[in-house]
């Protein structure tokens, strides 16, 4: 422990590699503290896309969990006002403040038995009257997509240190995010304790979204929840993206891309966004071919 | 024809909420006790709110396990209440139940340890 509280930086955050990289960043820095006093200096940070508030509280359960103190500090008004809003710095705090526009869906960590309080969370929060007006089924199939990503960070992650959500609409631009973070392993990991099998991150990455493939042991099938979560993002026009340990993987009408980044984010986390302006009809389809 | 029983999710999650696979454990276990009764099920999906391919693939998807063959789960198994969407889901998670356990050992086998200095 020092006499001055520690200072680190950290920039702006959107939800891309970039942004990832940056949260991957401080976590490691972080990581060097012990039953420290850290500042985490919001100064250079411009933009916080909100949704990036579910991977930021994961990089601070970690040093928590270390029996650190973090403060957030120097922050510039907007940047304050989107985190207020969204409830991230009321542990830190700071007074909460209203979501006027009703864009968010708030941040909660949650423990990975929380799956019907989970539910009932999105249920809520997916039904309210501010956030934009889509189809019934373009809301469920939203709605069945981020309960996958829930129950499969609670099934594999080993995360003790929980599960972590936030979500944010962007009116202007038609798009309404989510994102689901776990604490845990890391595919990487999990795939060498529950398989043997060593891997790159990136790879690792890969290996989950291949039909069948899962890390489940027993008579329960799997692999096909992220299949269907693909095939709705493709239809939606939307994008997702996972993050796990080094890995980055993004699939988007503009492509898919898949590469490590420099530094491991201690964790996994999946970000979806959809386009809320589509009005396709969302039926599953039997059976795709491939 | 074995006498049916209809066995509503419902209550024996005691929810709407049917997202987890434990969950869709209870629904498996119950739907196996009947059969071991000699009875046909009716499974019925009625007062769901949230339903998920995780919960469907404990529920139904491991009745294709190789314990049941499928001649006999389409005459002792039948599904009521249940909306277009939810059955076309219902529909995928058995197919790729059928699937995983005719590639099982294929789907491990394929692929190899891909590791580089980059990463320990």
């Amino acid at each position: 422990m020092t006499g001055n509280p520690a200072k680190l930086a950290l920039g702006e955050i959107r939800s891309n590699e970039l942004g990832f990289s940056r949260l991957a960043v401080l976590a490691a820095v972080l990581d060097s503290y012990l039953l420290d006093v850290v500042d985490v200096d919001f100064s250079a940070c411009t933009w916080f896309d909100a949704n990036m508030s579910a991977p930021l509280g994961v990089v601070f359960a970690h040093a928590l969990d270390n029996l650190n103190t973090l403060k957030p500090c120097g922050l510039r008004q907007g940047v304050e006002a989107i985190l207020a809003k969204n409830h991230f710095l009321t542990g830190f705090g700071f007074p909460e403040k209203a979501d006027t526009h009703g864009t968010t869906i708030p941040y909660q960590r949650f423990s990975a038995t929380d799956d019907r309080y989970f539910a009932a969370y999105l249920n809520r929060h997916l039904r309210g009257k501010d956030l934009p007006i889509m189809s019934e089924a373009l809301s469920q199939r939203f709605k069945n997509s981020i309960l996958e990503i829930f129950v499969n960070a609670a099934m594999h992650s080993d995360s003790k240190l929980g599960i972590f959500a936030c979500g944010q609409y962007f009116p202007q631009r038609n798009r309404l995010d989510f994102c689901v973070a776990d604490a845990g392993l890391g595919v990487r990991r999990k795939i060498y304790k529950e398989l043997g099998l060593k891997m790159n991150s990136d790879k690792a990455i890969e290996w989950a979204l291949q039909e069948g493939n899962t890390t489940r042991k027993g008579s329960v099938p799997g692999g096909l929840g992220l299949k269907l979560i693909r095939e709705f993002i493709a239809m939606n026009k939307g994008r997702i993206q996972i993050v796990s340990d080094r890995g980055y993987w993004e699939f988007s009408p503009q492509g898919e891309t898949l590469t490590r980044m420099d530094t491991s984010f201690p964790g996994t986390v999946i970000n979806i966004e959809i386009n809320t302006a589509d009005t396709s009809s969302y039926r599953l389809r039997a059976e795709s071919k491939n | 024809m074995a006498d049916r029983v209809t066995l509503k999710i419902f209550d024996i999650v005691g929810g709407p909420v049917w997202v987890s696979t434990d969950d869709g454990q209870k629904v498996f276990d119950k739907i196996v006790a009947a059969f071991k009764a000699n009875r046909a099920v009716e499974l019925s999906f009625a007062n769901r709110e949230n339903l998920i391919t995780a919960f469907l693939n404990a529920a139904i998807g491991q009745l294709y396990g190789g314990q049941y063959d499928e001649a006999f789960l389409q005459q002792h198994l039948a599904f009521a209440d249940i909306s277009d969407d939810d059955r076309a889901m219902l529909g995928r998670a058995i197919e790729n139940a059928k699937r995983y356990f005719a590639n099982q050992q294929a789907y491990d086998q394929t692929w190899q340890e891909v590791i580089d200095e980059d990463e320990e």
